[in-house]
């Protein structure tokens, strides 16, 4: 079923997508705090989320953005693997290869993840800017032009 | 998982390179000690990380599996570096053997000075982790202002 979910109320779609963008954002920070903090400790896995996905299908309506997961799953199905796997309304995790040569078996590459940290900052400044764009207009749209 | 369990997870990873920075220091400080209270040369010591259990399983279903995600880096434990101590010739010296042999401490300043460096980044990053997060928190407030 395609864009069965109806919003009702004063928030339509965008405005519920840029909410699961923002939960999506602090938690993707936590991650990589995580990565961060544990940089030296041996055989670590370096893990990442993928949440674009869930925002288009909360913007498009097929996800309920009120019954959204936002647990990190790691997604080994076979219809996900051939690429046809569309039920998938969560998080999705990633765990990030290990390219540099260490003898540790720790995959966490430093550069990438403050790349990654900076990168993440300025999307959720950039998703409250949204929000509160969005909020405005509302906001107009009951007080009129005073 | 909010933003002060990421600020939490950044400081378990502050605390641990601060320790780690303290046992460097220790073992620079005793590069030159041949007696300790046990009787031999001082031993050079090293810090343990491991990963803290998440507070986060994720939930196993149909060809999803449980992951655990992890919540910071914590010290396990200090232990001894076991490889063998240097041996110095200076028959003039207090602790020198018969042969004029005197055990030195197995530290070798060159290495610890390189895992001062790592430490010191590694805290570094950290503090950047923490202030993104506060910036975070703080941007985060000004929804709906």
């Amino acid at each position: 079923m395609k864009g069965v979910v109806r919003m009702p109320g004063l928030f339509d779609s965008v405005s519920k997508m840029l909410e699961v963008a923002i939960r999506g954002t602090v938690l993707r920070h936590n991650l990589i705090a995580n990565n961060i903090s544990n940089v030296d400790t041996p055989g670590y896995q370096a893990i990442d989320i993928s949440f674009e996905g869930l925002l288009r299908k909360v913007l498009s309506g097929d996800v309920d953005p009120e019954r959204v997961d936002m647990t990190p799953k790691v997604n080994y199905s076979p219809l996900k693997l051939a690429g046809l796997d569309d039920e998938d309304n969560g998080v999705e995790l990633i765990l990030e290869p290990g390219e540099e040569v260490k003898l540790d078996a720790n995959t966490v590459d430093i550069d990438r993840e403050m790349t990654k940290l900076a990168e993440n900052l300025i999307m959720h400044n950039a998703f409250v800017k949204l929000l509160n764009a969005k909020y405005k207009i509302l906001k107009t749209a009951i007080n009129g032009r005073a | 998982m909010d933003l002060f369990t990421s600020m939490e997870i950044s400081a378990s990873g502050l605390s641990a390179q601060r320790i780690r920075m303290n046992v460097i220091s220790e073992n620079l400080a005793n590069a030159n000690t041949t007696r300790t209270p046990q009787g031999t040369p001082y031993r050079r010591k090293e810090v343990l990380f491991a990963t803290k259990p998440g507070g986060a399983i994720l939930r196993a279903g149909f060809m999803r599996l449980p992951f655990n995600l992890g919540r910071g880096v914590a010290v396990t434990g200090i232990v001894e570096d076991k490889s063998p101590f240097r041996e110095v010739y200076d028959p003039g010296h207090p602790d020198a053997n018969s042969n004029g042999i005197v055990l030195m401490p197995n530290v070798n300043v060159v290495v610890e000075m390189v895992n001062m460096i790592s430490a010191t980044r590694a805290y570094e990053s950290n503090i950047t982790a923490l202030s993104a997060a506060k910036e975070m928190a703080m941007k985060t407030l000004e929804i709906g202002a």
